[in-house]
């Protein structure tokens, strides 16, 4: 079963009025099924981010289609999806008690006990001890984890995840690949970016490859990579295909 | 929503920009007491006008800082993204600005105007009713100002907004002053052009109660539902204008 379904979304953007559009999404068709770990891979400026921030309407695409479950309702939707942006820029001034708290009443959730559902989300990113220091205070690392804690409070089925190991140093990684194992063994759905590709190899068993705007692939991870033995290699014979200009 | 109010006014309190602007504010109206004690015989009037004038400015000037500036202060910062991802509806996230800015501005009115009553108290005058009205509709005018620069900000750049939402405040009190040059300018169709201005613009000329003789004076009940009618009015139009902008506003 499709979670989401996404047909020949094209998006431009106009950066001033009397300058010509720029067109970041071509052709973007994917589909992503029910429990898979599904990683978005493509250069810088490839249209990852523009096509998370599609999904989540946070712009709207100029043509094509996304088809959210079993064609639900956006917002309704929404009540299943947790969200982590590129850069984790959070309400500084709260703690991270209070960060989970604001997430929590903002998802709508009355039947459960916040403090019971905080501490199992704290537990899991290893950041229990820092609740009630405020986010100005946290290093990179913790920022990161209070944001996938933020993503899982409401006990979402579909996890957007951009960029969840940017600018992390090993061990940060580590913890944040830990976290993404242990969810892996729930049945939840999670649309991962990134630019590390031995962590996209190691999580992720289906793919979605973009270049310039268009979808090149979206099927298994494995057969992605039969001829090789690494997602890298198998990549690098792929990006083989395009005229870098890496003056670009 | 209320978690929303609640975060953006614990942030906006915290902000140097409010507490400096309450200070100035609180300065202003005690230096209304240290021009009525100059005066001998309009002690009272010149405290009450001075005062009065002064919670007006400082509670427009936070309104129109804060409606022009918090949505794209949320967008630049991209903290806008994590609460958009959330299963609500974009106008709460504008009702949520809105609320905080109301909590902001009576916090203000009442920290002002309890300090501008123990003056006018000092200066020989009784508590009066008609000067919590006076209050009343400051406040509400800021309301006014704030919804309309929530509106103005969803499309136009924060300073840009800003100046636009002055410009509005400055517009609903000269809407008169304007008639009477049109009309001596002898300018063609000027009931005309008038009308729309009228429409275009709050009519604040027309509540502009803040002053020591509206105190003495008895309010008019029609003049008083016509002001709340005319206020509240202008803040769902312009709530209503803003969240049909915001719907589809790109957040990149």
């Amino acid at each position: 079963m499709d979670i989401i379904k996404v047909s020949g979304i094209q998006k431009s953007f106009q950066p001033d009025f009397y300058k010509k559009p720029t067109k970041v999404l071509k052709n973007i068709s994917f589909n992503i099924q029910k429990g898979k770990f599904v990683g978005l891979i493509g250069p810088n400026g490839a249209g990852k981010t523009t096509t998370i921030k599609c999904l989540l309407q946070f712009i709207f695409p100029d043509t094509g289609t996304i088809q959210f479950g079993d064609n639900q309702d956006f917002l309704e939707f929404k009540k299943q999806i947790g969200y982590l942006p590129e850069r984790p820029f959070f309400q500084e001034f709260l703690s991270g008690l209070e960060f989970l708290k604001l997430h929590w009443d903002l998802s709508g959730i009355k039947k459960d006990n916040f403090e019971r559902r905080a501490n199992e989300v704290l537990e899991l990113v290893k950041l229990v001890h820092a609740k009630d220091k405020k986010l100005k205070d946290y290093s990179k690392g913790m920022l990161q984890r209070i944001g996938i804690a933020q993503s899982l409070i409401a006990y979402p089925d579909f996890l957007i995840l951009d960029e969840p190991m940017s600018g992390l140093d090993p061990d940060g990684r580590i913890l944040i690949k830990d976290i993404l194992k242990d969810l892996k063994k729930t049945n939840i759905t999670v649309l991962m970016s990134s630019h590390l590709l031995e962590d996209i190899d190691e999580l992720c068993e289906e793919l979605i490859v973009i270049h310039e705007g268009e979808c090149f692939y979206n099927a298994s991870t494995t057969e992605f990579k039969k001829n090789f033995s690494t997602l890298q290699e198998a990549y690098k014979a792929f990006k083989g295909q395009f005229q870098v200009n890496y003056n670009v | 929503m209320i978690s929303l109010i609640w975060v953006n006014t614990q942030e906006w309190f915290r902000l140097k920009f409010f507490q400096i602007v309450l200070f100035i504010s609180f300065l202003f109206v005690c230096f209304s007491q240290l021009l009525g004690s100059l005066s001998f015989t309009e002690q009272q009037r010149l405290v009450v006008d001075f005062g009065l004038a002064g919670i007006e400015i400082a509670l427009i000037f936070i309104a129109c800082f804060f409606s022009t500036h918090s949505l794209a202060k949320e967008i630049e910062r991209k903290t806008i993204l994590v609460v958009l991802s959330r299963p609500i509806p974009r106008w709460k996230i504008l009702i949520g600005f809105f609320g905080s800015l109301a909590i902001l501005n009576l916090v203000a009115v009442i920290v002002l105007g309890a300090t501008l009553d123990v003056f006018v108290t000092s200066a020989g005058e009784f508590f009066n009713l008609n000067f919590i009205l006076a209050l009343a509709i400051i406040y509400l005018k800021s309301l006014v100002i704030g919804s309309i620069g929530l509106c103005i900000s969803v499309i136009a750049r924060p300073m840009f907004a800003f100046v636009l939402t002055i410009t509005m405040w400055l517009m609903s009190y000269s809407i008169v002053e304007l008639q009477f040059f049109m009309e001596k300018a002898q300018i063609e169709n000027s009931k005309e052009i008038y009308a729309v201005i009228s429409m275009v613009f709050p009519q604040f000329y027309k509540f502009n109660w803040k002053s020591y003789g509206f105190l003495k004076a008895i309010p008019n009940p029609y003049d008083i539902s016509w002001a709340l009618l005319h206020s509240v009015g202008w803040i769902c139009l312009s709530l209503y204008i803003a969240a049909m902008l915001f719907r589809k506003k790109e957040i990149v």
